[in-house]
């Protein structure tokens, strides 16, 4: 009987140990769906130790093991290094807001340590399309040599902060949402 | 006493086959199993389906001479061994990865579902009454692959 009640306990911390492993984990999803009757749906889950693995195993021409070599960038780093640094000493604001004469509507916006970026397109199916920038994900791209993307250190540094929707757009013929949290579905 | 020794003495062998059993029989079962599954609607569609142990496959990929595997397509091993890499650390995630749907296409008709389970990649597709469906090992896969990387 005592062998019994050691053996189940043992079970049960074993498995709780791999549920509570598996919580942990952060997941990305992208969520498609057009509209319409045949619209099509979209939805990938993916874990950021899968992501990290593979970007961390991809060794081509500009791309070594999350770093992304661009020849003749044609930005500045300094510079952009400096706005960052502005940005972030920062009131919450609305820093930029663009109007095109097609209608374009461009907004970017500081809230805490993130950017917010907003476009709205009333010419092409009223289109609005919703982007979040953490400044630190932005910061750990820019981490590296001069011609150097780090897409790793960003990618850690987005799995470091956690739950958060990163990109989402909305149009008369579809929606698209890109967000991170805890659970494999997606809420 | 004699009599004693000699039932002890059995009894340790059936334990040891029971043990060698249990161990054949786990390598066996944790290999995981290759399944392909093709039905195809309409009077002359094709239908088939096979399942294969995985140890099986490896021990059968084990068994090819290098010689054997060096004739092979020159063009093909250098692509394999140049994605080698990322083809080892996306299986050994994959292999880690808790049982959960990883992709899910839904057009008019059409379904197609990739998803892991126990360390197995599935994945199905259904597409206007046609049936496909394809279960690999990632772990066992990935050792079969590596076989075929130069110098792996």
């Amino acid at each position: 009987m005592k062998t019994k009640v050691i053996l189940g306990a043992l079970l049960l911390i074993i498995t709780g140990a791999n549920l509570a492993a598996a919580a942990d984990q952060h997941w990305l999803h992208v969520r498609v769906e057009e509209s319409g009757r045949h619209g099509e749906k979209v939805s990938v889950n993916l874990p950021f130790d899968l992501i990290e693995a593979v970007i961390e195993g991809v060794e081509v021409e500009e791309f070594d093991k999350g770093i992304v070599h661009i020849e003749d960038a044609e930005f500045d780093r300094k510079l952009v290094r400096t706005m960052l640094d502005v940005v972030k000493k920062a009131d919450d604001g609305v820093f930029v807001t663009v109007e095109h004469e097609r209608g374009e509507i461009v907004n970017v916006a500081k809230k805490g340590d993130e950017l917010h970026i907003r476009i709205e397109d009333e010419d092409y199916e009223d289109e609005v399309v919703k982007v979040l920038v953490p400044l630190a994900v932005a910061e750990a791209l820019l981490q590296g040599d001069e011609d150097e993307l780090n897409l790793l250190a960003a990618l850690r540094e987005l799995n470091k902060r956690g739950p958060a929707t990163l990109v989402q757009i909305e149009s008369e013929d579809e929606t698209v949402r890109v967000w991170i949290d805890k659970s494999q579905k997606g809420i | 006493m004699k009599g004693n020794r000699t039932i002890i003495l059995i009894a340790a062998l059936l334990g040891l086959a029971a043990v060698l059993l249990f161990g054949a029989g786990w390598t066996l079962i944790s290999a995981g199993s290759f399944h392909i599954e093709v039905h195809e609607s309409g009077p002359d569609g094709c239908n088939f389906s096979i399942t294969l142990p995985a140890a099986l496959i490896q021990a059968v990929a084990a068994c090819v001479p290098d010689d054997a595997l060096a004739a092979c397509d020159d063009e093909a091993a250098e692509e394999i061994a140049r994605w080698w890499p990322v083809i080892e650390s996306a299986c050994e995630a994959l292999a880690e990865c808790p049982d959960c749907e990883l992709v899910r296409v839904e057009g008019y008709d059409e379904t197609v579902v990739v998803s892991t389970r126990g360390g197995t990649l599935c994945v199905a597709v259904d597409d206007h009454g046609d049936r496909v469906r394809v279960a690999v090992p990632v772990r066992t896969a990935a050792n079969i692959v590596e076989r075929l990387v130069p110098g792996a």
